[in-house]
This record gives structure tokens, sequence and C-alpha cells, in this order.
């Protein structure tokens, strides 16, 4: 009798301790929380450019957060340039945290850099999206919400991020 | 990931404008703490060699205007051991 009750209740306890242990397992906490809810708007100048998110809407953007003393950055910088051309149709924004506006014009006429690019020292834009670190890149479809969301310096022109960047482009043409 | 620790030492201590560029490397993904001794005029980077390489860590902090003398080893020297006693002495 006594050894029954002992019984149930070590598999009670033993219950409770899988339950605690699938909760935990199940949910590191490490999931992007932004994604798939609308892009923070933001418009931001610096002098030379002005960049307006919401005039971006019906286009796919890929917005990336950078400076040019972040060697990981600039790593990424010529396949950034090879992305917008190849998909003329979206739109690459590079948003730089570059205090010194000399260094960074010199460094974007050096490296042919041609697609929009805009400088925020104060990386209000960048805190805005919850990021922490830089290379950090977003992805934007043509409504507005962010799609995806990647981290440290990528090769944009592999065929895995174009083939998503183009089926990201095609569900966006019917209206998915 | 793969945690990796490398120490430099530099020569001319880094003036306002270089630590304030200092603190910004933090924000370099990979990049996962970064310790300034000033007494032992070292820095001392922990990074993330999944992501980044020795090299890049070394140019950022050259680009921040830290001037790096040498990579410090940080694998202790082994402890200066008498010479080993003849096993017999009186052969000797």
């Amino acid at each position: 009798m006594r050894g029954g009750r002992l019984r149930t209740r070590a598999l009670c306890i033993l219950a409770l301790g899988w339950c605690g242990l699938l909760a935990t397992a199940c949910d590191r906490g490490d999931h992007p929380t932004r994604i798939g809810v609308s892009a923070p708007q933001f418009t931001v100048r610096d002098g030379t450019q002005t960049v307006d998110l919401a005039k971006l809407r019906g286009h796919t953007v890929v917005l990336n957060f950078w400076a040019t003393w972040c060697i990981p950055c600039i790593e990424e910088v010529p396949s950034l340039v090879e992305l917008q051309r190849r998909m003329p149709q979206l739109t690459v924004i590079a948003i730089s945290e570059d205090e010194d506006a000399g260094v960074y014009r010199q460094f974007l006429t050096d490296n042919h850099v041609d697609f929009v690019t805009v400088r925020d020292p104060s990386a209000r834009i960048r805190k805005m999206y919850g990021s922490i670190k830089i290379p950090e890149t977003y992805v934007i479809d043509s409504g507005g919400v962010l799609r995806r969301k990647f981290v440290s310096a990528q090769d944009w022109t592999s065929p895995e991020i174009m083939d998503y960047l183009g089926k990201l482009q095609g569900t966006a043409k019917i209206g998915i | 990931m793969t945690q990796v620790d490398v120490l430099y030492r530099y020569g001319v201590p880094p003036a306002e404008r270089a630590v304030l560029a200092l603190s910004k490397v933090r924000d370099v993904y990979g990049v996962r703490r970064m310790v300034l001794d000033e007494k032992a005029k070292t820095v001392r980077v922990e990074y993330d060699a999944s992501r980044l390489t020795g090299a890049v860590i070394h140019q950022l902090l050259r680009r921040a205007g830290l001037d790096i003398v040498e990579t410090v080893s940080m694998i202790p020297e082994p402890e200066d051991v008498a010479p080993a006693l003849p096993l017999n002495p009186s052969v000797a």
C-alpha cells in the first residue's frame, strides 16, 4: 500500500521533471523576435542622402547595418553591390555607423558602392531594429514585413540567398 | 562556436579617440570580449573563430588606432628546470 503510494509520487515527480525539461528544450529563446512583424519605419538623413523606408513599400528591401571600420562588414560589400546589380528590382539599403563622413565618402568612392547608403553615426536605426552587433542584415518584403535576419557577413550572391530573394519577390508579385 | 583568445602588446597607449574606437570593436559579430590592461600594455580579445580570424581581429584593432607591437603567447613559459643529476655520481 505504502509502496504503491511512493511509486505514484515518484512517477508524478518524474513526469513533472520531463515536462519541465521539454518546456525549456523547446524554447531556447534564440529566434529573432521581430520576424513576421512590420519593419520599424524610419527616415534618416546624413546631409547627402535621405532614406525613408515607407517610400519603399512595394519593393523587397535588403537592409544592411555596417561601418567602414568593421572588417567583416566591408568584406560583404562587394557581394551586396553585385546583388543589387543582379536584382535591380530589389533595393539594397546600407546604414553605416561611421562617425567620420570623410572616411565614409572615400570608402564609397574607392569601392564603387552604388547601392543606397546613408550614415547614422548614433546607430539610432540599428537600435530601433533591436540589433546589438554588426554586420547584420534584414530582409523586408514588399508589404513592409520583416521576413529574415542575417547575422554576420554573407555572400549575397550565393545560390541559396539569391534563390530565397527571388522566391520572395515571386510571392510578392502574385500577391501572397 | 569555437572560442579563441588572443593577446596583443601595444606600444603607444591609445588616446581617447582610439579608446572610443576600440569600444566599438565589441559591436562586431564574433567579438565576444575585449580587455585592455593599461599596466601591462596589452589587449586581450576573445572571439568566435567560426566567424572571425586572428588577422581580422588584428586589423580591427589597428584600424581603431591601437599601436600593436606584437602578439603575446598565451602559453606559459616552462619554468627553469635544474639539470638532471647523473644516475650514479660515483661513476662520473
